[in-house]
């Protein structure tokens, strides 16, 4: 069973009964009621003992949301029949919560085992680049022996390969899951064509690159210079009210300022088309209001935060490609123009 | 449902009243006059009359003398009866003691002290034939197939004796009386020309409920459980029970009114019961084998020549059916002779069966009139052709299935026979007299109602899922036989084991078995609350009460009683409890409020002959409702008079009563209450060398420590079993390669150890640098804040600096973002929903000083 699929101990129950083939199922249809299938499917397994009845393994994958069931009905039966002499059962949970055990409730966890198994990536950085080869390697059965062999040279090169040790090295760092590693040579693998049969170093890192692109400090590269106006105004905000939400009116203020001092290349957009902008910025959810926008708020006064941080947003200005100077200027410091 | 109202069953007295008691102001009669409105009939019953009264499964009435008769001041009709016994009724290991064979028409005189002899007039069904024989006498063959019983011996709740002269003379001229005036049903009669109409309903009756079946067949795959028609029958039942719970309506469940789509009306039906028989046996063995029952109907015996050679040819045309009947009609005796030539596996009792039934069918048919026969048949023959020639291509494979199952046919035509009992119990009789063909009443005398009729709630429609059998496949090989010293010790370990006896519990145990015994010996009821924190052996205790009284009460040291256990847990619903108390008691399945009604009915009112009820109530709090109303009639069941009812509530919490009961809930559970304190180590370690019963797997030492380590953390008598078991398997693992030895102090350190350790720390080395890295720019942020929250920004800023310290890559928001959500996945972290990003707060979920001792091991 699945949590995420059987969402509460009714269909769960139906599921137990299907999977299990007994005589209320007709063609994949379990018949009768909640109550009826629980008293079923408990009577099929009360009757059942050691010696003649097949054992039944259950899996319970995502365990924890099994445990937000009505009264935990379905885990206290199950650890009951395992408990007692009864069908032969055995019941595995699978989760990633650390603190299950918290969640049942006491009369369900008396009857649970308490025979965890903690599975746990204790491996090191020599151990992540086997994976890494044993991952890419083409195995012996590949049709075109030649090609799997020169792909494996390939591999067995890549993995001694200086850079991209180092790249592994900075994704190791990050997370040793190895879903994130197959993900990466999945962007890295896609490269391959025809005319291009191997990968190469410069392929896994620019997946690397790909992988860890910051989204939100990507999106700051598709806007348009006033939007980017507003957004160093905002962070200006955020660094003289120490991060306290502003208003649209604050933002515009700042603006002006900006504009009569300093600008050059600036034209002094006109209010309307300013407060467009910020609303497209609103939609991007660069920014986001603390509260939920009500129909007699104005909408100048609706206050703000801003979802970026202020290194993103140089990070992003410095890869902003024809940025007017003195824009920059003013995001490097938002007292250039006394 | 109009039919229900309809047949109101009238009771009256017969006469004037007799003599009258003046100061209990009550009238005696000699006779009650029932009198159903839907049939027009009515019967009396006389004192010494032996009846039938309704029990408390309204599926299996009693046997009864009547005795006297009276009315009291509150103008309640009351009879007083001796009581007979079924062999059903005397408990399972008391019938060994009989030794022979007991015909289910075999009732025994009823001497056992304790049942109630006052009955309500209302629950008396019907009279019947009770007839004394001398031990050593064969039951004769009746003469009628009025309902007979024999009497050879008595039953005092111990032991067997055949009649005294005294019992059996009397019996014996209370069957002379009722013989002589063996019509006294009969002779209040008088309004109706009675026979035909009689023998009409009775076809009706009969006729009715099978085509129905037939149909029901036909489009049954699918919806079966809703029109099943043992359902449907089985729910009228029950609801005409709450209607009006003293008298048994069984006519009406079965009239016409009831076929489907009212199809089948009136004289058209009539006819159905000659083709029926045969029309059914073509169809029935292509349903399934459960449908073979259908068969035995009456025509048992026409069926099986026509499945044999005319299968084909006979059912094309009407014409052909009315011949077929008509021949059998004039040569039953040839055909059947023919069938028996035919079907050589049947078995002889078969044989005679089928005769019987055959008879009985020629015996009926004279009463009809040829015309209205005709026209009948062909209406229905046009209709069941049509069935036929779908069905037609099945039944030939079948056929065989059909013939070899005699067993089959002979229970159904027991079934068929019941029904038209059930129908017109009076008709019945009445018909049986009239043709009274010697042999013809055998079938019907050979089973009891008793026994038939508790067939009825069975499946008649197998496909019903709520009649099939629950089982879990059988395993393919042989579970493993214990090899070591360490397997069998964890055999004996695990929970389920059940212990030879259960230590440290003694006290408890006698408490509990005292207060059960007193109040089974006095046949009252009451209730007691159990409480303990899980895993302190409350249910187990009460279960071991449980099977000492019943073995008790199998040396009939004690009044013998009936258990039934509910696990608030095992419910799905509060409410559910009611349905499977009844259930429990009765076989019955019916919804929650209609169960409530009728276990009302069953504990408040003075059932006769109904033995204590001992009720488990596990998991008690689990019945909590808003209302309270399932936990007030539970515990208010026992305080009733009649009830009888013991009930023992276990749950958690010790003061579960005040705290989530409502005052008039808690006053009725009582004081009686029993508390089961948590194990001592000392309880834990005799609990475990009990259980290991002297076999060498544990070093003293190890047991001890487990039991001290258990008893402060919990008392958890099954944590405590756990850990041994685990313990054995470590030893088990590390001795692999050696000679096996007993499980030592380390194993069951190791053991410990893996089952309290927390994860945390195990999960914070484990991870990425960077997630480590987050972890201290965490705390580090929680330092300089001096809160124990911070946003993912502000900790942002903290892990930057701290990568710019180890001259790190500094990682960007998004993979902080990802870092964050690994963490709050596993729960080392507590996150808010992630639609803040930078401002989503954070904080932790482990003490500040256990991811300080992790990080700091590094």
């Amino acid at each position: 069973l699945s949590g995420l699929l059987q969402t509460n101990d009714k269909v769960a129950l139906k599921e137990i009964t299907r999977q299990l083939r007994l005589e209320n199922v007709v063609e994949d249809k379990v018949f009768g009621s909640f109550a009826e299938n629980l008293a079923f499917l408990l009577e099929a397994l009360r009757k059942g003992d050691r010696t003649s009845s097949c054992p039944v393994l259950f899996i319970l994958d995502e365990f924890d949301l099994f445990v937000h069931h009505k009264n935990q009905t379905l885990l206290y039966n199950l650890f009951d029949i395992s408990q007692s002499a009864q069908t032969p059962v055995t019941v595995i949970g699978l989760t990633c919560r650390q603190d299950i055990l918290e969640l049942l409730e006491k009369r369900v966890k008396s009857r649970f085992s308490h025979r965890q198994i903690y599975l746990m990536n204790s491996f090191d950085f020599k151990q992540y680049i086997r994976i890494f080869k044993e991952q890419l390697s083409l195995p012996t059965e590949f049709p075109d022996e030649s090609f799997a062999q020169k792909w494996n040279n390939n591999v067995q090169h890549l993995s001694e390969d200086k850079t991209v040790q180092d790249m592994l090295q900075t994704l190791f760092h990050y997370t040793k899951d190895l879903r994130s590693l197959h993900l990466l040579l999945m962007l890295a693998v896609s490269n391959v064509t025809v005319h291009h049969p191997l990968i190469t170093a410069s392929d896994l890192h620019e997946a690397s690159k790909q992988y860890r692109m910051d989204s939100k400090a990507n999106i700051v590269h598709g806007l348009s210079v006033l939007e980017i106006c507003l957004i160093i105004a905002m962070k200006h905000l955020n660094d003289v009210y120490e991060g306290e939400p502003f208003n649209f009116q604050m933002v515009y203020n700042e603006f002006q300022k900006f504009i009569q001092r300093k600008a050059h290349c600036m034209y002094n957009f006109e209010k309307p088309v300013v407060m467009k902008a910020f609303e497209h910025l609103l939609q991007l959810e660069l920014v986001k209001p603390i509260e939920r926008p009500s129909v007699r708020a104005q909408r100048e006064y609706l206050l703000m935060k801003l979802l970026l941080d202020n290194n993103q947003i140089m990070d992003a200005l410095q890869a902003y490609p024809n940025c007017p100077t003195d824009v920059k200027q003013w995001a490097a410091s938002s007292l250039s123009w006394l | 449902m109009n039919t229900r109202q309809q047949s109101k069953i009238i009771y009256s007295w017969y006469g004037k009243p007799m003599s009258s008691d003046r100061k209990l102001r009550t009238f005696q009669y000699k006779g009650i006059v029932i009198k159903s409105e839907r049939s027009r009939t009515e019967t009396c019953i006389q004192l010494g009359e032996f009846i039938l009264v309704e029990g408390e499964n309204a599926d299996q009435p009693f046997v009864a003398q009547l005795l006297d008769l009276y009315e009291d001041g509150a103008q309640q009709k009351h009879a007083v009866v001796q009581w007979f016994s079924h062999i059903t009724e005397i408990p399972q290991n008391k019938r060994k003691l009989l030794k022979r064979e007991v015909s289910p028409q075999e009732v025994f005189f009823d001497q056992v002290s304790g049942y109630d002899t006052d009955i309500a007039v209302e629950t008396i069904i019907k009279s019947i034939m009770v007839i004394p024989l001398h031990l050593g006498e064969e039951l004769p063959i009746p003469l009628s197939k009025e309902q007979t019983f024999y009497v050879k011996q008595s039953w005092d709740g111990k032991c067997f004796k055949a009649l005294s002269p005294d019992t059996f003379s009397k019996l014996k001229e209370a069957n002379k009386k009722g013989g002589g005036i063996p019509n006294s049903s009969n002779s209040f009669i008088p309004l109706d020309m009675i026979s035909p109409l009689k023998k009409e309903m009775e076809r009706v009756v009969r006729s009715a409920t099978k085509p129905k079946n037939v149909e029901l067949e036909i489009e049954s795959k699918h919806s079966a459980s809703k029109s099943s028609l043992a359902k449907e029958r089985h729910s009228q039942r029950v609801a005409n029970g709450i209607k009006t719970p003293t008298a048994r309506k069984k006519l009406q469940l079965n009239s016409p009114t009831r076929s489907p789509k009212g199809r089948i009306l009136g004289c058209e039906v009539l006819e159905l019961l000659d083709d029926d028989c045969d029309a059914v046996a073509p169809l029935e063995p292509s349903a399934t084998k459960r449908k073979v029952k259908f068969t035995g109907i009456l025509g048992s015996p026409p069926k099986i020549p026509c499945a044999n050679d005319k299968s084909k040819s006979m059912f094309d045309t009407a014409e052909h059916w009315q011949r077929f009947s008509d021949t059998i009609r004039l040569s039953p005796y040839s055909k059947v002779k023919d069938s028996s030539e035919k079907a050589k596996n049947l078995s002889m009792k078969d044989d005679t069966i089928s005769l019987i039934g055959h008879q009985e069918l020629g015996s009926q048919r004279p009463v009809l009139t040829p015309r209205s026969r005709r026209i009948c048949a062909q209406k229905t023959s046009a209709r069941i052709s049509e069935q036929i020639s779908i069905l037609n291509t099945l039944e030939l494979n079948q056929e065989e299935d059909f013939l070899s199952s005699s067993d089959s046919s002979y229970s159904s035509s027991s079934e068929e026979e019941e029904n038209g009992m059930l129908c017109t119990p009076e008709k019945k009789t009445k018909s049986s007299r009239v043709f009274s063909t010697p042999k013809s009443s055998r079938k019907s005398s050979v089973h009891t109602p008793a026994k038939t009729l508790k067939k009825t709630p069975l499946p008649e429609t197998p496909k019903t899922p709520r009649n099939a059998t629950p089982e879990i496949p059988r395993r393919n090989c042989e579970a493993q036989k214990p090899a070591s010293i360490l397997e069998e010790a964890r055999l004996r370990l695990h929970v389920s084991a059940i212990p030879e006896s259960l230590p440290c519990r003694e006290e408890e145990f006698q408490d509990i078995y005292n207060f059960v015994e007193s109040k089974l010996v006095d046949g009252t009821g009451g209730c007691m609350y159990i409480s303990g924190v899980p895993g302190t052996g409350k249910t187990a205790t009460v279960h071991e009460v449980i099977r000492c009284l019943q073995q008790a009460a199998e040396n009939d040291d004690l009044p013998s009683f009936q258990f039934v256990e509910i696990n608030g847990m095992k419910l799905t619903d509060p409410h559910q409890a009611y349905v499977q108390i009844l259930e429990l008691l009765t076989g019955q399945k019916v919804t929650a409020t209609h169960a409530a009604a009728l276990l009302a009915k069953l504990f408040s009112t003075p059932g006769p002959k109904r033995k204590t009820t001992v009720l488990i109530v596990d998991e008690l709090d689990l019945l909590w409702t808003r209302k309270q109303n399932v936990m007030y009639n539970l515990f208010d069941w026992p305080t009733q008079k009649h009830s009888k009812l013991i009930i023992l509530a276990i749950a958690n919490t010790m003061d579960l009563p005040e705290r989530i009961m409502m005052n008039r809930v808690a006053s009725r559970l009582g004081l009686t209450r029993m508390s089961f304190q948590p194990y001592t180590y000392k309880q834990l370690q005799q609990i475990i060398s009990s259980r290991l019963n002297s076999m060498k797997a544990f070093e003293e030492d190890a047991i001890q420590l487990v039991s001290r380590k258990v008893a402060a953390l919990s008392g958890d008598a099954r944590r405590c079993l756990d850990i041994c078991r685990r313990a054995t398997e470590i030893c088990e693992f590390a001795s692999q390669k050696r000679t096996p030895e007993i499980v030592r102090m380390a194993h069951v350190t190791e053991a410990i150890d893996e089952m309290f350790s927390s994860p945390y720390i195990n999960a914070i080395r484990n991870a990425s640098l960077h997630e480590q890295i987050f972890l201290k720019a965490i705390l580090a942020e929680f330092r300089r804040a001096g809160v124990e929250e911070a946003t993912v920004q502000q900790v942002y800023h903290q892990h930057v600096a701290l990568c710019r310290i180890e001259g790190m890559q500094s990682p960007t928001i998004s993979e902080i973002m990802a870092i964050c959500s690994r963490l709050g996945a596993c729960r080392l972290l507590l996150v808010d929903s992630s639609n803040k990003y930078l401002h989503m707060r954070l904080q932790l979920n482990v003490s500040q000083d256990d991811v300080m001792y992790a990080l700091k091991e590094e």
